[in-house]
């Protein structure tokens, strides 16, 4: 699968929208294969979630995002992860691993309160 | 400092001015408590780093049983159970999630399962502003719940803005008693004045101290701001009617962006309400 991470020098771009570059990374059977790393192209509304998606990336790993870029990505089926920070490297690692930590509960468990979340189902691929 | 910002009509300015104030002032909390409809990320455009779902917990009656589930009934103060026989109907939409039913029903036939009934979502507009908003699912009614999770996050030692629902029902009720202040917005209008009155008997009901936004100065007449000189309320401000005003909101462009005398005229109202109410 392929993944998108906002890239500010190597770690995880605090603003989506403004980040320099943008990391794609292809994994496959847990290891990446192949990675490229494009420009920004340009912060005009609902740019770069579909520069993102024409890229062919299924899941984005963010720190966060805009209201309005989540809805395309809901909208397109494209996955997002959000909070996390750092390294690029490290991130995708833990990706790979399933440690990383998504605080868009709408992917996670443990999320909200109680003895047992009801999930209506995620509808999109980790 | 909590300052709340509401009204009684609807349409007349809350976001507009809450958002206006939170971007005048900037390194402030802001929470949109208005979670049936929330539009204030439509203006500060925050970038969102958390979502959290938010639940209730409803019961699940194990009907078969032959266990009565007469007690359960009773206990109900929402009248969200109906007793059938043996067997128990359950109304999810006037459930209150109060847990009575699980902890006065028959051991073991009573359980209860989280409910998700929406979310809260945190995040960063610039400049500084802490953002948290609530969305409540389309058909659920529990607006109060998602705002109580919202008030975790409240650190009343700084600048707090909290945008409210419009009206005067539980939901703006809910969202404005914390506040130290209340700024109620609202036009010069018949209906915008009577709508205040509304506003003005919740805040006093309330004890907490408030001054007027005059918002769309000039589509109506003086009988708003008579009443408040009259009555000894602060008149804060009194925006023009301006369509470029509009025009700007409907593209999602703050007040402030309009025109940026505005960073001063709210930064002024701040300034004031804080030496007024310290």
């Amino acid at each position: 699968m392929k993944i998108a991470i906002p890239t500010e020098e190597g770690k995880v771009a605090q603003h989506f929208g403004r980040s320099p570059q943008f990391t794609l990374a292809e994994i496959l059977k847990g290891k990446v294969i192949n990675t490229e790393v494009l420009d920004n192209p340009g912060h005009s509304p609902g740019a770069i979630p579909q520069f993102l998606k024409e890229k062919g990336a299924q899941a984005i790993i963010a720190s966060g995002m805009g209201a309005r870029a989540m809805e395309i990505f809901e909208n397109s089926g494209i996955a997002y992860i959000l909070g996390a920070e750092g390294s690029v490297d490290k991130v995708i690692e833990d990706f790979i691993s399933g440690k990383l930590e998504n605080k868009a509960s709408t992917c996670s468990e443990g999320s909200g309160k109680g003895t047992g979340i009801e999930k209506d189902g995620c509808g999109h691929h980790h | 400092m909590i300052i709340s910002v509401a009204s009684g009509k609807g349409g007349t300015g809350k976001t507009t001015v809450s958002c206006g104030i939170a971007l005048s002032m900037g390194y402030c909390q802001f929470f949109d408590f208005d979670v049936e409809a929330p539009n204030a990320l439509f203006l500060l455009k925050p970038e969102i780093r958390h979502i959290q779902k938010v639940t209730v917990k409803h019961p699940v009656f194990l009907n078969g049983t032959g266990a009565s589930f007469k007690d359960c009934a009773e206990f109900c103060h929402y009248n969200a159970l109906a007793v059938v026989g043996t067997e128990v109907i359950f109304f999810p939409e006037l459930c209150h999630g109060c847990g009575g039913c699980i902890l006065v029903g028959p051991e073991g036939a009573v359980r209860e399962k989280d409910i998700a009934i929406g979310e809260i979502k945190k995040g960063a507009a610039s400049p500084g502003i802490d953002f948290f908003m609530g969305d409540l699912k389309p058909g659920n009614t529990r607006t109060t719940n998602i705002q109580n999770e919202l008030e975790h996050y409240i650190d009343k030692d700084r600048l707090v803005i909290i945008d409210c629902p419009p009206g005067t029902s539980c939901s703006m009720v809910n969202a404005v008693r914390k506040s130290h202040y209340c700024i109620l917005v609202t036009e010069p209008t018949p209906f915008g004045f009577n709508d205040l009155l509304l506003s003005e008997e919740v805040v006093n009901s309330l004890d907490i101290p408030f001054g007027v936004i005059i918002n769309r100065d000039g589509i109506g007449n003086n009988d708003v701001e008579n009443y408040c000189r009259q009555s000894k309320i602060d008149v804060l401000a009194k925006i023009p009617n301006d369509k470029g005003i509009a025009k700007f909101y409907s593209r999602g462009e703050p007040i402030t962006d309009f025109d940026s005398g505005f960073k001063e005229i709210f930064s002024n109202i701040i300034l004031e309400i804080k030496i007024k109410n310290q």
